[in-house]
């Protein structure tokens, strides 16, 4: 009986990560980019949770639907990003950039 | 000579339900499974045949320019693509699910019909297919439909860039329009709460 719920147990703790990153499913989170680095950048949500989301050469950087480039993704901007199935670590598929962050 | 001619018939309907029984219980109806080789032949001549001739032959009454392409995209991809794909391959979860599986519209077997078979499979659909019939018995529908037929014809030379286009016109859920808003408002500098943020799924 003990040997079933361990099972039971297992399975379910395996199926967490996959429940939680469920593919085909676009996560996407917003905040204002904290720091950035060529290789990654972080962003405060607005819940003050800080994210660290790497980029890499297949990250599309946009705002109003124009791209920019990587090293346009500024401390101080407002971002909305797309991080894919959200599964760690977490990489940015694209970054829609806004305004400076009133509340700088 | 009439009691052979019964026999012969008697043993083709035995044969024939014989038939169809073991089609039932092999295949559970399960649309699982892709057709067979013949099966598939069978069915694509089967309803190339049931096609009345007088569509067959139609003529195309709307050409094929810039602009009626343009019209039939837009339709094509608010109401075709959810199965068809966006490209024309039939690959999405609809399309790879139904059974028969939605066919790649780019290749031979859809680009040799007739623009008249295509437009009556678009205007009355394909019996114990997932295609249904879009006919709205009006003018105005028949030349969406003409139009959509054009736009079949140029899946094989989509661009890049339509396809990136079409992605903006396919169908999304209430709750992806609203997400939407949200986000164009956050990125303009509106106040937003962090339940709206962890809304952004």
């Amino acid at each position: 009986m003990r040997r079933h719920w361990m099972v039971v147990l297992t399975l379910a703790l395996t199926m967490v990560g996959p429940v939680l990153a469920h593919e085909g499913h676009a996560h996407k989170v917003m905040g204002v980019v904290v720091s950035s680095s060529p290789t990654r950048f972080e962003l405060r949500t607005p819940s003050g949770e800080i994210l660290a989301i790497a980029v890499n050469g297949k990250t599309v950087v946009t705002r109003s639907k124009q791209k920019l480039r990587l090293a346009d993704v500024q401390k101080g901007l407002r971002a909305v990003v797309d991080i894919g199935n959200g599964a760690d670590p977490l990489v940015a598929r694209g970054i829609q950039l806004g305004v400076i962050d009133p509340g700088k | 000579m009439l009691k052979g001619a019964l026999l012969s018939v008697l043993v083709l309907a035995v044969l024939g339900t014989a038939g169809a029984a073991v089609y039932l219980k092999t295949t559970g109806l399960s649309a699982r499974a892709a057709p067979g080789r013949v099966e598939a032949a069978v069915a694509r001549r089967a309803r190339a045949w049931a096609v009345p001739s007088e569509y067959r032959d139609k003529a195309n009454p709307i050409a094929v320019d810039a602009d009626s392409v343009q019209a039939g995209m837009a339709h094509y991809a608010d109401h075709c693509a959810s199965c068809h794909a966006n490209d024309g391959s039939g690959n999405t979860a609809l399309g790879r699910g139904l059974f028969p599986p939605a066919p790649d519209m780019r290749g031979r077997a859809t680009q040799a019909m007739s623009d008249g078979e295509l437009f009556y499979v678009i205007e009355h659909g394909v019996r114990f297919t997932g295609m249904p019939a879009w006919s709205t018995g009006t003018a105005a529908g028949e030349e969406t439909s003409w139009q959509l037929v054009n736009f079949v014809r140029h899946l094989p030379q989509l661009t890049p860039q339509q396809l990136e286009e079409m992605a903006g016109m396919n169908p999304r859920p209430p709750a992806d329009v609203r997400q939407e808003i949200r986000e164009e408002q956050f990125l303009a500098g509106d106040e937003v709460t962090p339940a709206a943020a962890a809304a952004a799924h």
